[in-house]
C-alpha cells in the first residue's frame, strides 16, 4: 500500500466529526482574533489618515469590531458544524463589513498620507 | 455545500475578499507611483468569481443531468471537490493580498522589489495552492474509488482538506495584520526605520 494511501485512509478513520469540530473552534477563535487585529489595524491607519486631512475619529466602526470579540468566545459553544457556520457568518459579516467599508471610503485618504510620509 | 446558506456565505465571502485584493493590488500600485490598469485583472476576477459562484449555485443541478445514473458518493466527490476549491481560492486570495501590502510596506521603507521577483512570488502563491488542491482531490477520488471508501470517511478526509486550507489563511491574514502595524508605525514615525 502506498504511504499516500495509509495517510489518506488513516485520516478517513481518525478526524471524526468531534475531531473536527474541535480544531474548527480552534481555527475559528484564531481566525477571529486575526480579523479583529487585521480591522483594527486599518482603523489606526485611517484614523492617522484622517487626524492629517483634518477629519473626526471613527467611532461606529471600532463598535462593531469589538462587538464581533464579544461573540468570538461564542464560537466555542456551538454542537454543530452547522451551528458553528452560522455564527461564523456573524461575526465575520460584521468584520468583513468594517474591513470593506473603510477600504472603499478611507483608501484615497490612506494612500495621500503614505505618500506624504514617503516624501517628508 | 448542502445547504443553500453555505453557498450564498461562500460566494459572499469570495466576493468580499475578491474586492480586498483588488483594493490591495491597486494600493501597492499606487504607493509605488506606478498605477497599474486594473480592467483586465478585474475582468479575469469577474470571470473566475461568476464562474465559481455558477457552480456553487447550479453546478449540483448539471451534475445530477449529466450523470444521472450517480450514486451518493459521485455527488458527494463534487461537493467536496466544489468546496475544496473554494478554500483554495480564499488561500490564494489571502496570500497576494499579503504579498501587495509587503510591497506598499517595501515602498515606504525605500526598497524596490524586483519585478521579476514580485511575479515569480505571486505565481508561486497561486501555482502552489492550487496544485496542492488538485493532487489533493486526484488522491481522494483515487482512495474512495481503489478502497470503496462511504461518504463517512470520504468526507472526514474532505474536512481535513479545508482544516489544512484553514490554518493556512488565518496565517495569511495574521501575516496581513502584523505588516499593517509596520506600515502604521511608518505612518506614525517616518523618520524611524523597521526591520
Amino acid at each position: 500500500m502506498r504511504i499516500l494511501d495509509r495517510l489518506f485512509l488513516w485520516i478517513g478513520s481518525t478526524f471524526t466529526l468531534s475531531a473536527y469540530m474541535g480544531s474548527t473552534k480552534i481555527q475559528g477563535l484564531l481566525w477571529s482574533a486575526a480579523d479583529i487585529t487585521l480591522a483594527l489595524v486599518l482603523l489606526k491607519i485611517a484614523d492617522e489618515a484622517r487626524a492629517r486631512a483634518g477629519k473626526g475619529r471613527i467611532r461606529i466602526r471600532y463598535a462593531l469590531i469589538w462587538a464581533s470579540a464579544l461573540l468570538t468566545p461564542l464560537l466555542v459553544l456551538a454542537r454543530t458544524p452547522v451551528e458553528f457556520f452560522y455564527l461564523e457568518s456573524v461575526i465575520f459579516a460584521l468584520q468583513y463589513l468594517v474591513l470593506l467599508f473603510s477600504v472603499f471610503t478611507e483608501s484615497r485618504m490612506i494612500l495621500r498620507a503614505i505618500r506624504e510620509t514617503r516624501k517628508g | 455545500m448542502e445547504k443553500p446558506f453555505f453557498r450564498v456565505m461562500a460566494v459572499l465571502w469570495l466576493f468580499a475578499e475578491g474586492i480586498l485584493l483588488v483594493a490591495a493590488r491597486w494600493a501597492a500600485g499606487t504607493v509605488r507611483g506606478e498605477g497599474k490598469p486594473q480592467g483586465k485583472f478585474i475582468t479575469v476576477c469577474l470571470l473566475l468569481f461568476f464562474l465559481l459562484a455558477g457552480a456553487a449555485f447550479f453546478g449540483e443541478t448539471a451534475f445530477r443531468a449529466w450523470h444521472p445514473d450517480s450514486r451518493r458518493i459521485d455527488l458527494f466527490l463534487y461537493n467536496s471537490t466544489l468546496w475544496n476549491l473554494f478554500c483554495t481560492a480564499w488561500v490564494i486570495i489571502e496570500g497576494l493580498i499579503v504579498l501587495h501590502l509587503f510591497h506598499i510596506d517595501g515602498t515606504m521603507k525605500g526598497t524596490r522589489t524586483r519585478p521579476g521577483s514580485a511575479a515569480a512570488a505571486a505565481f508561486l502563491l497561486v501555482a502552489l495552492p492550487l496544485a496542492f488542491f488538485l493532487l489533493y482531490q486526484a488522491q481522494l477520488v483515487s482512495v474512495v474509488a481503489r478502497y470503496r471508501l462511504g461518504t463517512v470517511a470520504a468526507s472526514r478526509i474532505s474536512r481535513f482538506f479545508i482544516r489544512l486550507c484553514g490554518f493556512l489563511w488565518i496565517a495569511f491574514e495574521w501575516a496581513a495584520a502584523l505588516v499593517g502595524l509596520r506600515i502604521l508605525r511608518r505612518l506614525r514615525h517616518p523618520g524611524v526605520t523597521s526591520p
